[in-house]
């Protein structure tokens, strides 16, 4: 897995390549923590958005169990009236949390940014 | 010691930094908190060192779905302040042990990490699990980390890099910290030991009252692994079955859930250890998957595959009942784990430690020591040979062969992958005689060394006849050694 200060660089790649970027972390799945984050915004809390979403993804996990689905999770996507929201999985139990402003971007260039730079988190 | 609030919305952890003075820990506690935007309490600080702890308080991650509320400590490092460094050790829920990493401190850091290792050993079950975080990587003096795992003995340990001062591979070292204690507090709860309250050393304040006012604490006795629920071998759930398997499936690794490993905090602290980045496990032809790491042995059966995580977990936990039961005789770096494939099921792995065994240690012995020393140890394993049959055959059994016996301790261990529970030995493997025994595992590396001509017999023998008053081994090692070397 890559440090801190290679995730936070990688991040910054990401929102050099698209506009509207708020903030992304990426979170360990089994404590809920960030393991490297950063937000362009003093009132988007990515702490408190990583353990939640930590959450989000675990039942999400539990839904595709309980429906006997044998495929495995790659993202979520969640449009808000004016954010975008990403969970990428990096790893079984790593993900990748971004959020965007709708209004600057679309959701094509950020899975595009994300997927480029992503498998530098491993 | 973890705890849940009153109102049961946070999990309340403890984390302990220790480690030699002059190691990192106020420095790594102060860049952490320069990254959660918090400020470190440090009551009567004496010129810049810690005199009582370093305390950082962090609320955040999630615990089934409630905040984590992380005291995070320091701990003094000077000799002179070891009664306050064991009070402060006494309470954590997971420690991460900064170290130097020069080589002039190697000595020091060694004799501190062995104090804390035995502490530790003393400590109740569940104990709390350990990161070493190896700070000052940025020196020109810095041995590089496999050194510095020798030098320290930190195989089975989960092994962080860091430069505190620039604050790299702090959060990583907290990350997993964490981890074990979540670890930790479910294991608590699982026995309904996780305490519901507010603990009395809540805030700095009274922590440092209690320490100014406090005795030394009794160290409790040290209890073995706890055995996990027995599950009846009737209803165990069959395997996904042989499939062809098109995707390699991924290797465990310290970043598993909760109840996916066992042991669950030694076992993620061995993991971390395990993991070799791009390692890729092979198949065996009996469709099993493998991967040696010449220090590491992953080992997936082909039957430990299964389609439904509830089933795969009941086999876990059976498979660590057969651990348990067997904890004295297995060598002790060994865990098991459960990994997603990538194909919608789950499989179950044995992670065991590589360890000398005793016929390769007989083999160097050969080759290279005097003949007095060659009968010191061939009397050491054939002992150790049969007192690992008596221990081996008690069901469920054990292989009893030179290459899977190693020595711990002064005794016998078993070193292999656990059979399956279909293995059963040869019939006349239970009955074999005692001297039979010994000449069928030891016969062949003497003949190899009799074929070498390093000495004549006579000099073995002469080794091996001492009087009775000298013998520390039973009379039929040597009889049977002795028979061995009659055979010509």
């Amino acid at each position: 897995m890559a440090t801190e200060k290679q995730i936070v660089e990688t991040i910054d790649k990401i929102s050099a390549e698209m506009s509207g970027f708020i903030a992304a972390s990426l979170v360990d799945m089994e404590s809920g923590l960030t393991l490297g984050a950063k937000s362009m915004r003093s009132d988007f809390d990515l702490s408190v958005a990583s353990a939640y979403n930590s959450e989000l993804v675990k039942q999400k996990l539990k839904i595709m169990r309980a429906l006997n689905l044998k495929s495995s999770l790659e993202d979520m996507l969640l449009t808000l009236s004016d954010q975008i929201h990403i969970i990428k999985m990096i790893s079984p139990n790593v993900f990748l949390y971004l959020a965007a402003d709708r209004d600057g971007t679309n959701l094509a260039i950020i899975r595009a940014a994300v997927a480029k730079h992503s498998v530098a988190f491993k | 010691m973890a705890r849940m609030t009153p109102e049961q919305d946070a999990l309340v952890i403890r984390l302990v930094y220790d480690g030699p003075p002059r190691s990192g820990k106020t420095t790594s506690l102060s860049a952490l908190a320069g990254g959660m935007a918090r400020s470190i309490f440090s009551p009567q600080e004496a010129e810049g060192r810690t005199q009582y702890f370093d305390w950082l308080e962090y609320v955040g991650g999630s615990f089934d779905g409630i905040p984590i509320r992380c005291q995070i400590l320091s701990v003094p490092g000077q000799p002179e302040l070891a009664a306050r460094r064991r009070a402060l050790l006494a309470e954590a829920d997971a420690l991460v042990f900064v170290t130097n990493s020069a080589a002039e401190q190697m000595t020091e850091t060694a004799e501190h990490l062995g104090d804390l290792r035995s502490f530790l050993a003393s400590r109740p079950f569940p104990r709390p699990g350990l990161v070493v975080q190896a700070n000052h990587r940025d020196r020109p003096d810095a041995l590089p980390l496999i050194e510095l795992r020798g030098a320290l003995g930190l195989d089975g340990l989960a092994l962080v890099e860091s430069v505190a001062t620039e604050g790299q591979g702090i959060r990583e070292a907290f990350v997993l910290a964490v981890r074990l204690a979540l670890d930790r507090a479910r294991e608590l709860r699982l026995k309904g030991a996780l305490p519901i309250g507010r603990g009395d050393t809540d805030d700095p304040g009274a922590l440092l009252a209690r320490l100014q006012t406090a005795e030394h604490e009794p160290t409790p006795g040290a209890t073995r692994i706890a055995s996990p629920p027995e599950v009846p071998l009737l209803d165990l759930p069959h395997p996904a079955g042989m499939r062809e398997v098109s995707r390699t499936p991924r290797l465990p690794d310290s970043s598993a859930p909760s109840g996916r490993v066992w042991p669950p905090i030694d076992g993620r602290m061995l993991l971390h250890s395990a993991t070799t980045p791009g390692a890729v496990p092979r198949r065996g032809n009996d469709g099993s998957w493998w991967l040696r790491t010449g220090v590491w042995h992953f080992h997936s059966a082909s039957v430990h595959e299964f389609e439904n995580l509830d089933d795969a977990k009941k086999v876990l936990l059976y498979w660590a009942q057969r651990h348990a039961g067997r904890f004295e005789r297995l060598s002790p770096q060994r865990c098991l784990a459960l990994t997603e494939t990538g194909l919608g099921t789950w499989r179950l792995w044995q992670v065991v430690h590589a360890e000398e065994s005793l016929r390769q240690r007989l083999r160097v012995a050969l080759r290279e020591s005097s003949p007095a020393g060659v009968a010191m140890l061939l009397c050491a394993c054939a002992g150790w040979l049969l007192e690992a049959r008596s221990c081996f055959s008690l069901a469920p059994t054990l292989p009893c062969r030179l290459e899977v016996i190693g020595e711990f301790q002064g005794r016998p261990a078993y070193i292999g992958l656990l059979p399956p529970p279909s293995w059963e030995p040869p019939a006349a493997e239970l009955s074999i005689p005692e001297v039979a025994l010994v000449q069928r595992e030891l016969q062949p590396l003497l003949e190899a060394a009799r074929a070498a001509r390093r000495w004549p017999d006579e000099e073995l023998l002469a080794a091996l006849t001492l009087p009775a008053g000298e013998r520390m081994w039973p009379p039929a090692v040597a009889e049977a050694l002795t028979a061995i070397l009659a055979t010509a």
